[in-house]
């Protein structure tokens, strides 16, 4: 057993070093710059940096920004997802290549799609196209981790809440969602960790990097700063988002973890 | 393992590491102080030269006929009247000077080409070989008892097409290389197809530089005439060495010398490396004729305006590791002949932010213009190495405007850039002219004088009675929006742009556009061309007068005005400063009654505190420097020396009192403003959301 495990961890040594040296050092590396004064002159300045990305308005409107589309986007992109693999559940002979449709929103290049979203949403003058682009680009995956989950349920199961009398809602209410709980925890976490990189179509949507005040997200923030040369506040919002991102994901978890069944 | 094994193996890699350590990379200390060795040598019309192994120079002057022996400082020993001819080559070998010519019919042909052999007691010639169909001849050089020298002559267009390459590369003209043996008097043509310039190598090998058909590239290769071989070739990747006509060899050094005509400097290339290359000298003149360098014994020799120089190579061939400047969209051409090799690598500005953001040492400077929004942020957050230390850099930045001393010092006294050119809008008008279109700017003098004024030549020329003109009040809303947002845009931290005299402009510009609505320039500029060719001088002068004669106004910035509408024949410049006729003033400032200092911009070098080669890249600044305060220039030096007309006088006024002026980025400003001057967004909707969007970028 002991040379079994052994035998594992050397196997895991290639991975971890990539990951240490790709994600762990430069990790460090940020919270080193967002912790002294500038590149060259290197003096530590602890704290100082947080506190003056903290009390600026415009990151508070980016953090603002960053998690009403948490808090709107995400749902709405999950809850699609949900109704859409339900549905595809449903289906039977060739609707079940209607699926494949839904792979296609990912593979089509952000640009393209920016396009058809500016022509479409001209006179739109609110955040809501790239809420719906956040939505049209990433459900596709989520529909693919939700149709998988599905797949695993046991037909039994069902049979027998029929069996006590359950049916329609109540029978998804009461069996699907806690069956698949785990599955769509998980499906909220990739889309909050994805809200966060939507960076890219919001920045081709607008064709700029000073968007109107309703999208200017962290990303935003961060970009102007990496052009200003202003490391030290790119790196105290790096950290910052990165700190929020964690959070997040670990009250993710630790909910996965108490309703898993 | 055991702990003395692994004692061993950590030596071992410690020994590795030191060693590695210590090839940082080939030095050689330069020893500057040689330039007594540095020489001009005083005879005039000099056609062809060379040395003898004792460093005396012989030099012919074909036109008076007269050849001159000067000592190895430039003193005349020796005079012979020799035998008017043009002389295109010569070469001194056991006290026997050789001399290839050719003779004069009438003013200016030639007639065919000799090799003669020229009696230094006597001046007589006799003649060893001769060519009536060759009209040119060039270098002359002996080795292994042979003379060598390329002849050029007349042949049939189509066999000249067949033997040319049909990509344009390469046309043969001819050319052929001959030897002629001193003992038996024999001349024989070396196999070598399409070659264009030779040079010695040693006794027994020449350099060639030819063309190789095959691969559609010029090479350089060595060549053993006694044997008929050739060694590798060697490419030149760069498309500036098609245009070399002469080039050398200098031993002492072991390098490649060639004449780069267009640049007007020498450049030392490895004979192994013929990309490594380093512009070590600037000439006066380009050299354009392959007898014009020659190297002996660590010197390198020029032919310039029929005037022999002399310089000592290892004074300036800079033996360091190539050094790297970075550059965005605007590229300033660094001036010639500091030495060092010089890499331009053009990178977009998220990769020269990277590069700072890593510590890069990988690049030595930056070269930015300051109206890349990158350059302020440089200064301000301390990306650069001071160069207060810097020998040569304080002296150059104070003998230039007070205002180019101030912009390359930040709050702390730090200098942190070199400022190469700076630049910035001159109107310059001719009075007379203008008054008889009833504009008098010495009267009214504003923005809008000046678009009225371009309204009544635009009028003027539909009627038939045009002049030329260079100004267009739409093209210069730029200079005009960047006075706003450097002067007005920003009050007590906060964007204002809703204010009248930015609701003004942005009308006027509108008015601006021409009847058909559309943002047309108007040209109603015509660049002065050329005269036709064999014009005398005196047909060359009235030429550029009448063409200068008609030109009304125009806004000029320091490229314009020094070269663009100017034209060197002959040495001498025609461009609006040599008449003074015209007139000069600053642009206009956006408020008549508040007058403010003109914007102007810069090419900065901004130094790498990682470069890897931080010395040499001090070493190379110094040198440029150097360089700079040796060329007065009312563009940049505070106090003149020179003599200089009015109109120069009162463009250095003009110059004197400028200001660098740094720029905001396009999608802050321009990006939005233009949607209102193409009709996109009414004036009010643009306003605020410019002062959105300004707000966003100095708060965020």
């Amino acid at each position: 057993m002991k040379k079994y495990l052994l035998k594992c961890r050397l196997l895991l040594i290639p991975s971890l070093l990539g990951v240490a040296l790709f994600y762990v050092l430069p990790y460090v590396r940020v919270i080193y710059y967002s912790l002294i004064e500038n590149q060259f002159s290197r003096k530590f300045v602890g704290l100082q940096n947080y506190e003056k990305v903290l009390q600026n308005e415009y990151f508070r409107l980016a953090l603002k920004n960053s998690l009403l589309l948490i808090v709107i986007a995400v749902p709405v992109l999950v809850m699609a997802a949900f109704l859409l693999s339900l549905l595809l559940l449903k289906m039977k002979g060739y609707w079940k290549l209607l699926r494949i449709a839904f792979v296609f929103p990912m593979l089509v290049p952000t640009a393209s799609v920016v396009v058809v979203w500016r022509t479409l949403f001209d006179a739109v003058e609110s955040v809501w196209p790239v809420y719906l682009l956040f939505v049209y680009k990433n459900i596709g995956l989520l529909i693919i981790l939700l149709s998988a989950a599905f797949s695993t349920l046991d037909s039994e199961v069902y049979e027998a809440a029929r069996l006590d009398g359950a049916y329609g809602i109540t029978l998804h209410r009461r069996i699907t969602l806690p069956l698949i709980s785990p599955t769509l925890l998980f499906t909220v976490l990739i889309g909050v960790v994805y809200s966060f990189k939507v960076f890219r179509e919001s920045y081709l949507y607008f064709g700029t990097s000073y968007p109107p005040d309703h999208s200017y997200t962290l990303q935003y923030y961060m970009n102007n700063h990496f052009y200003k040369l202003n490391y030290q506040n790119l790196a105290s919002g790096a950290v910052m988002t990165s700190l929020i991102v964690a959070a997040i994901v670990v009250v993710g978890v630790r909910l996965q973890k108490r309703f898993t069944i | 393992m055991r702990s003395i094994e692994r004692i061993a193996m950590l030596l071992g890699i410690l020994v590795c590491v030191c060693g590695l350590c210590a090839c940082n990379g080939k030095k050689r200390e330069v020893d500057n102080k040689d330039k007594e060795a540095d020489l001009v040598y005083p005879a005039k019309n000099i056609s062809a030269f060379c040395t003898d192994e004792e460093g005396n120079l012989y030099a012919c002057d074909g036109e008076t006929g007269s050849l001159c022996v000067f000592d190895k400082d430039g003193v005349q020993v020796e005079h012979v009247n020799i035998k008017p001819m043009e002389y295109h080559g010569l070469c001194y070998v056991d006290g026997v000077l050789y001399a290839t010519a050719s003779e004069f019919v009438g003013e200016t042909e030639l007639s065919g080409m000799c090799l003669v052999k020229l009696s230094m007691e006597d001046g007589s010639q006799t003649v060893l070989y001769e060519n009536p169909n060759a009209w040119t001849s060039r270098r002359l050089a002996y080795g292994n008892g042979h003379l060598y020298f390329l002849v050029q002559e007349a042949m049939d267009l189509a066999e000249a097409a067949l033997r040319s390459d049909p990509t344009g590369e390469y046309y043969y003209s001819g050319e052929r290389l001959l030897g002629y043996s001193i003992e038996s008097k024999e001349v024989k043509e070396l196999s070598l197809e399409r070659i264009v310039a030779f040079a010695k190598r040693d006794d027994t090998t020449l350099w060639v530089y030819a063309y190789d058909m095959d691969c559609g590239k010029y090479y350089y290769a060595t060549y053993e005439p006694a044997a008929d071989m050739m060694g590798e070739k060697g490419y030149v990747g760069d498309s500036a060495n098609v245009l070399i006509k002469t080039f050398a060899y200098d031993e002492t050094e072991d390098k490649l010398l060639y004449a780069d005509e267009f640049k007007s400097a020498v450049v030392a290339m490895e004979p192994g490396d013929l990309n490594s290359q380093s512009s070590f000298y600037q000439t006066e003149a380009g050299l354009s004729y392959d007898n014009e360098l020659y190297c002996q014994d660590g010197c390198s020799y020029f032919l310039i305006n029929g005037k022999v120089h002399r310089i000592k190579n290892s004074n300036y061939i800079k033996d360091y590791e190539p050094l790297r400047i970075y550059y965005s969209s605007h590229e300033y051409k660094i001036p010639e002949g500091t030495g060092f090799e010089i890499n331009m690598v053009e990178v977009d500005e998220e990769t020269m932010a990277m590069s700072m953001m890593a510590g890069d040492g990988d690049y030595d400077f930056l070269l930015l213009s300051t109206e890349s929004p990158v350059a302020e942020q440089i200064r301000r957050v301390g990306a650069y190495e001071p160069l207060n230390k810097v020998p040569g850099v304080e002296k150059y930045l104070n003998e230039s405007f007070a205002f180019i001393k101030e912009a390359a010092t930040d709050d702390n006294g730090a200098v942190w850039m070199l400022p190469c050119d700076i630049s910035c809008e001159v109107f310059v008008y001719n009075p007379e002219l203008c008054l008889t279109y009833g504009i008098d700017f010495e009267k009214e003098y504003s923005n809008e004088a000046l678009l009225k004024a371009q309204r009544v030549l635009e009028e003027a020329e539909r009627n038939g009675n045009p002049s030329y003109y260079n100004y267009y009040f739409l093209r210069d809303r730029y200079r005009q929006m960047e006075l706003y947002l450097a002067d007005y845009a920003v009050v007590n931290g906060n964007a204002c742009f809703n204010t009248e005299l930015f609701r003004k402009y942005s009308k006027l510009y509108l008015d601006a556009k021409d009847q058909t609505g559309n943002e047309a320039f108007r040209y109603a500029w015509v660049s002065p061309g050329v005269p036709v060719y064999g014009a005398t001088d005196e047909e060359v002068e009235e030429y550029y007068a009448s063409y200068y004669s008609k030109v009304a106004f125009a806004s000029m910035d320091k490229l314009n005005l020094a070269l663009e509408y100017s034209s060197r024949i002959g040495g001498e410049s025609y461009g609006i400063l040599d008449y003074d006729f015209f007139r000069a003033k600053a642009m206009p400032s956006l408020e008549e009654n508040k007058p403010a200092k003109n914007p102007a911009s810069a090419f900065i070098l901004v130094l790498n505190p990682k470069s890897v080669h931080l010395s040499e890249a001090k070493e190379f600044l110094s040198v440029l420097t150097e360089r700079m305060n040796g060329e007065e220039s009312i563009y940049r030096t505070r106090e003149l020396e020179g003599e200089y007309s009015a109109l120069e006088q009162k463009v250095h006024e003009i110059y004197s009192n400028s200001r660098i002026v740094y720029s905001y980025p396009d999608d802050v400003f321009w990006d939005e403003y233009l949607k209102y001057l193409n009709g996109e967004k009414v004036l009010d909707e643009v306003i605020s959301e410019l002062e959105r969007k300004l707000n966003l970028y100095l708060k965020e």
